[in-house]
């Protein structure tokens, strides 16, 4: 079947014509959006393209200006506490309780997802130790590195077992190892289990390595979307690499003069 | 030079920080500047008492009185430095991340951290305590008594600062290893030294020679009292100092001298010892065993989805745990504790003479009652405001909002019944008004009850954050001082049938708790309503994104 013979249900994310503004500037416009479940999509563009903006519309923070939204099959703009039983959010600025421990943040989230405090525990343990955080469980979050702090950020988002995934900017500032650990997870879950995770990103190299398909965001539009391959075909007819590709679409201005003379 | 630039950037740095926070909330720092008017009087008043009597006294009695007033000074001024937020305007030392990157010596950060509290306001009151016996002495062309009054003084005030900064620093490795904050326990601790050092004139005259009945408060004294352990402390080492040339007994006078200088110099090195410490923490905090999540037996009642009442539970728990560990509640937990304690000092301190400035001291504890209300209105008023950059956590749960809002309101409820509780009834021992407290006590969970009822409707309506440390740009509007009085007296309209109600007799009492919880229930669907119109609102303020 193409994506086009689904109907809207079937769509674990349905955008139809979104736009948005902050007042006169108009930061979304026109946005099309279908995927469908077990997709590993990543939206790509500069600081300031919009792509947080977005990820807040979805999650259903802010309501759009104009457009449809659906996730999970759920109409976010209509009933978003319904939309948000299945979705799952990481945020770029992880928001998390510096004074809880791992482990009671954790159970916290379980709990307030609706799930009994045995079961909420329970995950959260199974969560603790796929993520290697069981022997910071019992510090609290506030002493945690920030790739500790996105693991559980991440352990929050999947404690109720959602079937949409919001990833924004997820591995800033993330080291190596958690990076590794954060990626097979994620291919687990979009492989394996269905869920559609849904992941935006300024480095391409991560998008290249995770993703089925990308979107390149540029001044509030969508400027090419499609496969990994496709994108990576597109650059070799120009006779360039995907990163100048990238860099192209997104209007990215390269400094030139760099050097300081005062430098000694 | 080289030592002193560092030095005079990190006193400027603060001084900008204050003015920052003048701008920010010139209310709060008027309310502050006006106790400080009051507490400067008192001040006045204690050291004028002094000063006036002092040539009448006898050596030893003069001696044993600056001695009690020295040491009364400085409890309170320590006090004043580490309670955060109170009286001290210059604020808390910076963060020892916060200057790790430049290139500083432990002795530049001591130097400029005792600069700054003989800088900041408590240093101030400290000499409006003091000059007044420094003036009356030179008044009484006693020139050589009133320079070693000085100096001692001097002595004294740089201690203090030492000490201060010493206790700060401490405290700071302290909660860098358990994140906790350390100030309720260093008050605790404070005040459990200072009542135990029985000995020392100042406390001594607490208990009587029958059994050891503590009194609210004590006479002048005429008899000296005195232990080997109190000798050494810092005031009464100054206070020999100025006996001493009273005297005219000079190895007395440079022993005492040299032994504040000494007190000096090992409060200085072990602060120096612990910045150190600071600067290099331990590293053993990544690799220490952590504890392991406790692991349960099999699954209770609940398999997997649970109810609404383990969900409010969860909410409550959480919520209680926040406000007893995150900083943007202990401030207004705290701010309250500090003011208590001064103004239980009032009414400790000594009654000297009939100077009227001793009647401030019933304005003083009622001021510090009101005071500690203002600061917990931030608390009742914003239920949404501790989040800080949560707020999109939160407000992603799918959770119904009144249920939100009544988990906040129990916890917040449970833990001002205890702490005001406790306040309620050491402001009445202090001030001898024991049979007041069983009265308070019934009226103050009514009180907070509908305080949490107006305080619902204001966090709905009005949302911020009451302190950002991720994202900065958005202050509270200054209207709020207005709503928290607002609050206050509309507080007083509801209760007012309170009385009426319960002069119903026996049904008096259901009545009243009818007419609190349903007042209590409208407040909770009234700021449901709001929030769902609000919500948004509320999650960008708190997330910090203006739209």
């Amino acid at each position: 079947m193409q994506p086009d013979d689904y109907s809207i249900d079937d769509y674990s994310i349905y955008v139809h014509r979104l736009s948005h503004r902050y007042g006169e500037r108009t930061v979304l416009k026109r946005i099309e959006l279908r995927l469908l479940p077990g997709a590993f999509f990543g939206f790509l563009g500069q600081n300031g393209a919009g792509k947080s903006t977005l990820i807040r519309l979805l999650c259903g923070f802010t309501p759009p200006m104009k457009g449809e939204i659906r996730v999970a099959g759920v109409d976010m703009v209509r009933d978003p506490m319904a939309a948000r039983q299945h979705i799952g959010v990481v945020s770029e600025d992880v928001a998390l309780y510096d004074r809880l421990t791992g482990a009671e943040f954790l159970e916290f989230a379980g709990q307030m997802h609706g799930l009994s405090a045995a079961e909420a525990r329970k995950r959260a343990s199974d969560l603790l130790e796929r993520l290697d955080l069981t022997d910071a469980a019992g510090r609290a979050i506030g002493s945690y590195s920030l790739g500790m702090q996105k693991k559980t950020a991440f352990a929050a988002a999947l404690i109720h077992a959602p079937r949409v995934l919001f990833l924004d900017e997820p591995f800033n500032g993330v080291d190596a190892a958690s990076t590794r650990t954060l990626c097979a997870l994620l291919k687990h879950l979009t492989g394996e289990r269905g869920v559609t995770v849904f992941f935006t990103s300024h480095v391409l190299e991560m998008a290249e390595r995770l993703c089925d398909r990308i979107a390149i965001l540029h001044e509030g539009e969508i400027q090419r979307q499609g496969t990994v391959a496709e994108l990576k075909a597109e650059a070799v007819q120009q006779g360039a690499a995907l990163e100048e590709v990238f860099l192209q679409r997104t209007g990215a201005r390269i400094a030139e003069h760099v050097a300081l003379e005062w430098f000694a | 030079m080289a030592f002193w630039q560092p030095v005079l950037v990190l006193l400027r740095v603060r001084a900008q920080v204050l003015r920052h926070k003048m701008a920010r909330n010139p209310t709060a720092f008027l309310g502050t500047l006006l106790l400080v008017a009051v507490l400067a009087l008192a001040a006045f008043g204690m050291g004028n008492a002094l000063g006036v009597s002092w040539h009448a006294m006898s050596d030893r009695v003069a001696e044993a009185n600056l001695q009690r007033l020295w040491l009364l000074m400085q409890g309170c001024w320590l006090l004043a430095l580490l309670v955060p937020g109170g009286i001290a305007l210059l604020g808390p030392p910076p963060s020892g991340a916060a200057i790790r990157p430049f290139a500083l010596r432990p002795a530049q950060i001591l130097v400029a951290g005792v600069l700054a509290c003989l800088l900041d306001v408590p240093a101030l009151l400290a000499l409006v305590l003091t000059l007044p016996l420094i003036g009356n002495l030179l008044l009484g062309r006693q020139i050589g008594q009133a320079l070693i009054a000085l100096i001692a003084f001097l002595l004294l005030a740089l201690q203090t600062g030492a000490l201060a900064r010493l206790l700060s620093a401490l405290g700071a490795l302290y909660a860098r290893r358990v994140q906790r904050w350390v100030e309720t326990p260093a008050l605790a601790v404070l005040l459990l030294v200072g009542l135990c050092i029985a000995a020392p004139p100042a406390f001594a005259s607490l208990t009587t020679s029958s059994g050891q009945r503590m009194q609210a408060r004590f006479a002048p004294l005429t008899e000296t009292a005195s232990s080997r352990f109190s000798l050494l402390l810092p005031s009464s080492l100054a206070a020999r100092s100025v006996s001493a040339m009273r005297c005219g007994d000079y190895p007395d006078l440079f022993g005492a001298l040299g032994g504040l200088a000494v007190c000096l110099g090992l409060t200085t090195g072990a602060g120096l010892l612990v910045l150190r410490r600071g600067d290099n923490p331990p590293a053993a905090r990544e690799g220490r065993p952590a504890a392991r999540p406790r692991t349960r037996g099999a699954p209770r009642v609940w398999e997997t989805r649970s109810g609404p009442l383990p969900q409010l539970w969860a909410l409550v728990k959480t919520e209680f745990l926040l406000l007893l560990r995150r900083p943007e509640s202990y401030l207004p937990l705290h701010k309250p504790a500090g003011m208590f304690l001064l103004g239980a000092f009032a009414f400790l301190a000594p009654d000297m003479s009939k100077d009227p400035t001793y009647n401030l001291k019933v304005y003083l504890g009622l001021g510090a009652v009101l005071y500690g209300l203002l600061w917990q209105m931030q608390l009742l008023c914003n239920r949404f405001g501790t989040e800080a950059g949560t707020g999109a956590l939160l407000f992603g749960f799918s959770l119904p909002r009144r249920r939100l809002l009544l988990g906040k309101n129990l916890a917040l409820f449970a833990l001002l019944l205890v702490l005001d509780s406790g306040a309620v009834t050491g402001m009445c021992a202090v001030s001898s008004a024991v049979q007041n407290i069983p009265l308070l006590l019934c009226w103050l969970p009514m009180i907070l009850l509908v305080l949490t009822a107006l305080g619902n409707i204001v966090s709905a309506l009005q949302p911020f954050a009451i302190a950002r440390h991720k994202k900065t740009g958005f202050e509270p509007p200054d209207a709020l001082s207005g709503a928290y009085i607002a609050v206050g007296c509309g507080t007083a309209l509801l209760l007012a049938p309170v009385p009426r109600l319960l002069a119903l007799g026996s049904i008096g009492v259901p009545a009243v708790a009818g007419y609190l919880l349903a007042l209590y229930g409208a407040s909770l669907w009234l700021a449901g309503a709001l929030l769902a119109r609000n919500e948004l609102k509320l999650i960008g303020r708190l997330d910090g994104r203006m739209e």
